[in-house]
């Protein structure tokens, strides 16, 4: 195992945050059915949940031990290496995306979505982002809608 | 005679002949492109193509994994950078291939030799497969939580971290596999009451999550990489050279079906042991392996095609999945109503000769289209990932909303993705979560009829793993993966562990 490796910042609160998760689907999963007979359906869901319990706190173990990555302060480097200013905008764009799909429908948000997107990851002129996200939005339109028959999703406003 | 006719269905039928072709195409396409995977691109497909006819379904996946695979090379030699995790060993021989102006010959050879891969794969898929089905028969409830153990523990303990992470990760896809109603007695499962968890977590948001959004965001770190532009010059490779290197390809397409036929593990790390496996035998390489043998890309090109045969072998007769994206597959199986398990060949023999045919015809365009599109190809892999990324999102929202048309599909990908997200950067791989997923309720089932029929004896339920020779055998393998993880072990015999990571 490579107990050499330095510690990712924010690797221990992820993996307290795992263990903590385990722990209390093994409760759900004992309230299912509790230890009523070996055949009953809680039985697996405990294996499975007590696994993951046991198997979590020996990465945490592992994880406590090593050494943290660098002099800056864990969030400093946190935002540095795991979730850039790039990144985190990306998301919010993403979730916005999804949460907007409902109200607004397919085609207005995923037009918004790929241009905002696009003008963020990729950075070239306006024309060639506006282009991108024009050609990309009609071929999933006309693919998935006429080729795979695939419904997208409707909005309530439009 | 039945079977030969079912065998050349998908070469006769010209919607069909045209799926395969594409699905080949795309594939080549879709693995060459860095960061966009084949697990990736079967996911994502399996929730478009669930309205079409099965075979349809079935004969453009085959395509798109086939040529999946393969596409991986280019990247790997054009840029250094490994299309998919099973082409991280080409990189090694590749790149130097082509920095000594030599890609065009070493894309002929990796063409040539995985086609010979996936021909001996999909041979020993065409006889084994019925022969391990008919054996399988005599598989008992326990053997089969056996395989399904051992195929999460397989994939868990050859990548990502640590054997631990692995489990985890394995623990945790079964957990969500758990979810909703108990098929046994229909009693709810982590659902809390709620009508919306009572269905289960529906298992392609969970793959397109874990395989799609995670990746995409995973991508984002890497998004500034030049890209190297190399000159290609002729492709096709002389015969003297194929003959030469004939012999390492069988032998390493041999290690290939071995490995991708065992429960979990596929051309990953087929690839990787077929490229130890030259490095250990060839005695006088072309070139010192690491600056551009053309050994050093035979072995690990011809092993990750023969794996994809290897991979359907236990995935159409078991039910149990040859690596992720046969798990994959098995769900685009469910989808179609279809139970994959040993009673699939017998029952729907049609199927099983349908698939070695498109398999065997998107071989051979995978041959066509790897030696005639060498520069279209390698156009591709050239474009920019700030476009691509946004528009594999939407094709990830777009195929998950598709399955069921429900917005809280959605939302669960989101979720799966976010967290894959993390799992990848803190070294858990995402692979052990969806074979967890895929092959949960196949345990779970199993276990309980295991244990029913001892009565609910727990000292007999174990018993058995050691008093019936098929699940000794098991048993025994179990307990030697995880031997093989522990200090002591790896202190004894220093056995070096390669990094699977991408």
């Amino acid at each position: 195992m490579s107990g050499d490796r330095m510690r990712r910042p924010g690797e221990l609160v992820f993996v307290v945050a795992l263990v903590i998760f385990s722990a209390l689907a093994l409760w759900q999963a004992w309230l299912i059915s509790g230890f009523s007979s070996p055949s009953s359906p809680g039985i697996f869901p405990m294996l499975a949940a007590g696994t993951m319990l046991v198997s979590g706190l020996l990465i945490l173990t592992d994880t406590a031990r090593k050494r943290p990555d660098s002099g800056l302060s864990t969030l400093q480097s946190f935002l540095r290496k795991i979730t850039p200013g790039r990144w985190i905008l990306f998301a919010a764009l993403m979730v916005a995306y999804i949460l907007a799909l409902e109200p607004f429908g397919f085609l207005p948000s995923t037009f918004v979505f790929l241009l905002a997107s696009i003008a963020l990851l990729y950075r070239g002129s306006i024309l060639v982002t506006l282009a991108a996200s024009v050609v990309g939005l009609a071929a999933i339109f006309v693919v998935f809608r006429y080729v795979f028959g695939v419904v997208l999703p409707k909005g309530s406003l439009f | 005679m039945e079977a030969v006719s079912y065998f050349f269905m998908a070469w006769l039928d010209p919607s069909l002949l045209f799926i395969v072709a594409a699905g080949t195409f795309a594939g080549i396409y879709i693995g060459a492109i860095p960061g966009l995977s084949v697990t990736m691109a079967t996911s994502i497909l399996i929730s478009f193509t669930f309205k079409w006819n099965v075979n349809d379904a079935l004969a453009l996946i085959a395509g798109v994994y086939l040529g999946g695979v393969y596409g991986g090379s280019r990247s790997a030699i054009l840029l250094n950078i490994p299309g998919g995790p099973s082409s991280i060993a080409t990189s090694l021989d590749g790149y130097p291939l082509a920095q000594r102006g030599e890609a065009g010959q070493a894309i002929g050879v990796t063409t040539v030799v995985s086609v010979i891969g996936g021909f001996v794969g999909i041979l020993a898929l065409a006889t084994g497969a019925p022969l391990i089905s008919s054996f399988a028969l005599m598989f008992a409830p326990r053997d089969y939580l056996l395989l399904a153990i051992l195929g999460i523990l397989l994939v868990g303990s050859l990548s990502g971290d640590s054997l631990a992470k692995g489990i985890f990760a394995g623990a945790l896809g079964v957990l969500i596999g758990m979810v909703g109603l108990d098929p046994m007695t229909a009693e709810g499962r982590f659902t809390f009451g709620t009508i919306m968890l009572m269905g289960g977590i529906p298992y392609v948001a969970a793959m397109i999550g874990f395989f799609g959004v995670a990746e995409v965001l995973y991508q984002l770190r890497y998004l500034d990489l030049p890209a190297v532009k190399q000159k290609i010059e002729r492709a096709i490779p002389s015969w003297s050279i194929v003959k030469k290197y004939l012999p390492l390809s069988l032998r390493t397409s041999i290690i290939g079906v071995i490995v991708g036929a065992l429960p979990g593990t596929g051309g990953d790390i087929a690839s990787l042991m077929a490229y130890d496996h030259a490095k250990r035998t060839v005695r006088n390489p072309s070139r010192p392996f690491g600056q551009g043998a053309y050994e050093g890309l035979v072995a690990p090109e011809s092993a990750n095609n023969a794996a994809v045969g290897g991979a359907y072998i236990p995935m159409l007769t078991l039910g149990i999945p040859g690596d992720a994206v046969t798990a994959v597959i098995i769900g685009a199986l469910f989808i179609h109503g279809l139970k994959p398990g040993p009673l699939l060949l017998s029952e729907t023999p049609h199927l099983f000769w349908f698939t070695v045919g498109s398999l065997t015809l998107a071989n051979i365009f995978l041959l066509i289209f790897g030696l005639s599109g060498v520069r279209v190809f390698s156009k591709v892999i050239e474009c920019p990932k700030g476009i691509l990324l946004p528009l594999i999102l939407v094709l990830s929202v777009v195929g998950t909303y598709a399955i069921q048309n429900n917005p809280v599909d959605v939302y669960w990908m989101l979720g799966f993705g976010i967290l894959g997200y993390f799992m990848k950067v803190y070294g858990f791989q995402v692979a052990p979560v969806i074979l967890g997923v895929i092959l949960g309720p196949l345990m779970d089932v199993s276990y309980r009829r295991a244990m029913i029929s001892v009565r609910d004896d727990v000292g007999m339920f174990f018993l058995e793993f050691f008093t019936n020779p098929l699940s000794l055998i098991l048993t025994l393998s179990l307990f030697m993966i995880l031997l093989a993880q522990t200090p002591i072990w790896v202190r004894i015999f220093g056995k070096r562990k390669e990094q699977v990571k991408i």
